[in-house]
């Protein structure tokens, strides 16, 4: 099938000045990970460690890019130790990244799903993908939020609002075609709620197409050991 | 069909498109890969549709591994269009790496618009559910699988 060879998130665990972009996926053993400890570098799954859940609704302030199981820095942090807190400024993010042996057959879709299985997720079921009215708006969204750029290529300028743990709109939201982000983030809540792109890139083009997001938690979030996926949804021909 | 080819359309577990023209020509999906051997064998590497000549285009299949096949019909006008439906997943946690996460073909669509409102007919052969379908949809905000608007360019598409 005419598909990609290479189609891939990165993640930059280098600066907001002098970006590394490093693959989290899909390849096995990579992944984003999150904590609210900021010394989480180079930790094993099975250390890793687990999140009291707060009194109130926050963002999770640190983001770690994992390359292999015990080998991973925290997004925009230098490689250095600690990672740095989630600030909206650091929008050299992440982002997806393909070759140019494929040709999309219209604008990718950025989403997440509680599996590989991407089942239905209920609204407000108190899962991380499902969020909680009473944490995440009386239409519950996600904890976790996305935003995108509005054209391909690196982003070169942060968006304008920071992340709220109520952001969302249900179905699709597109950013304004240009160098642009969504104005607000985006809950990630599958075939619910989710990002497409205002492009269908050029064919048998390679290019990037950035992204930004952010989770939050909250006092009604159903604790588990939560293990979602980030989804690119596409079509080729 | 050559019981041959049936065979391997079978054996590569996979659904592969075949065009008709008004002349007679018929044009199957393996023979525009890039791989040496053209033949309906496994994944087969890169076939662009976008290359595939639409003027004179009269009919457009869908050639299933359990067999069956679907096909759409139109006078010429550059009215067909054939796209995969998939993705691919990025594990979030800390579980060493989600082991299933992967790049994954849903469906695979053959399609023919109908009319200027770009309303359309379609089939496709749905992967998980290893089964052929038909379906209406528009062109212009494609509801299946929330593709939304097909790219008319890449696609040749004259509506």
């Amino acid at each position: 099938m005419a598909d990609f060879t290479v189609l891939k998130m990165e993640a930059n665990h280098g600066t907001q000045a002098v970006p590394v972009y490093v693959e989290v996926g899909p390849t096995a053993g990579k992944e984003v990970r999150w904590s609210d400890s900021a010394l989480q570098n180079g930790i094993a799954s099975a250390a890793w460690p687990a999140m009291i859940r707060p009194a109130a609704t926050a963002i999770v302030s640190y983001t770690y890019a994992y390359t292999a199981d015990a080998v991973g820095w925290g997004f925009i942090s230098g490689q250095a130790s600690p990672c740095p807190a989630y600030v909206i400024t650091n929008f050299l993010w992440a982002r997806w990244n393909w070759d140019a042996l494929g040709t999309f057959a219209s604008a990718p879709i950025f989403t997440a799903f509680p599996t590989t299985a991407h089942g239905a997720i209920t609204r407000g079921d108190g899962s991380l993908l499902g969020g909680h009215a009473t944490d995440t708006g009386a239409t519950a969204r996600s904890y976790l939020k996305g935003n995108a750029f509005g054209q391909v290529g690196a982003a070169t300028l942060a968006p304008t609002n920071a992340p709220v743990v109520t952001d969302g709109t249900t179905g699709s939201v597109s950013p304004t075609a240009g160098a642009n982000w969504l104005l607000n983030f985006q809950g990630l809540q599958g075939d619910n709620d989710w990002i497409t792109a205002p492009f269908t890139p050029a064919a048998t083009t390679a290019g990037v197409w950035h992204t930004h997001y952010a989770l939050f938690v909250g006092p009604n979030m159903t604790p588990a050991t939560w293990t979602p996926v980030f989804s690119l949804k596409y079509t080729w021909t | 069909m050559n019981p041959l080819i049936a065979a391997m359309i079978k054996r590569s577990g996979r659904s592969w498109w075949q065009c008709r023209y008004s002349d007679g020509k018929v044009l199957s999906e393996w023979e525009t890969l890039t791989d040496k051997v053209k033949l309906p064998l496994g994944s087969g590497k890169t076939s662009r549709w976008e290359e595939v000549p639409k003027k004179g285009m009269v009919g457009l299949r869908l050639l299933c591994p359990n067999g069956m096949a679907g096909e759409l019909e139109a006078p010429e006008g550059f009215r067909f269009f054939q796209l995969k439906a998939g993705g691919m997943d990025v594990g979030i946690g800390f579980t060493g790496g989600v082991s299933s996460v992967r790049r994954f073909c849903d469906a695979h669509i053959i399609g023919v618009v109908e009319d200027a409102d770009g309303n359309c007919l379609c089939r496709a052969w749905e992967t998980q559910e290893q089964q052929l379908i038909e379906f209406r949809d528009n062109i212009y905000n494609m509801k299946y699988r929330n593709i939304g608007p097909l790219s008319l360019e890449v696609q040749q598409l004259k509506v």
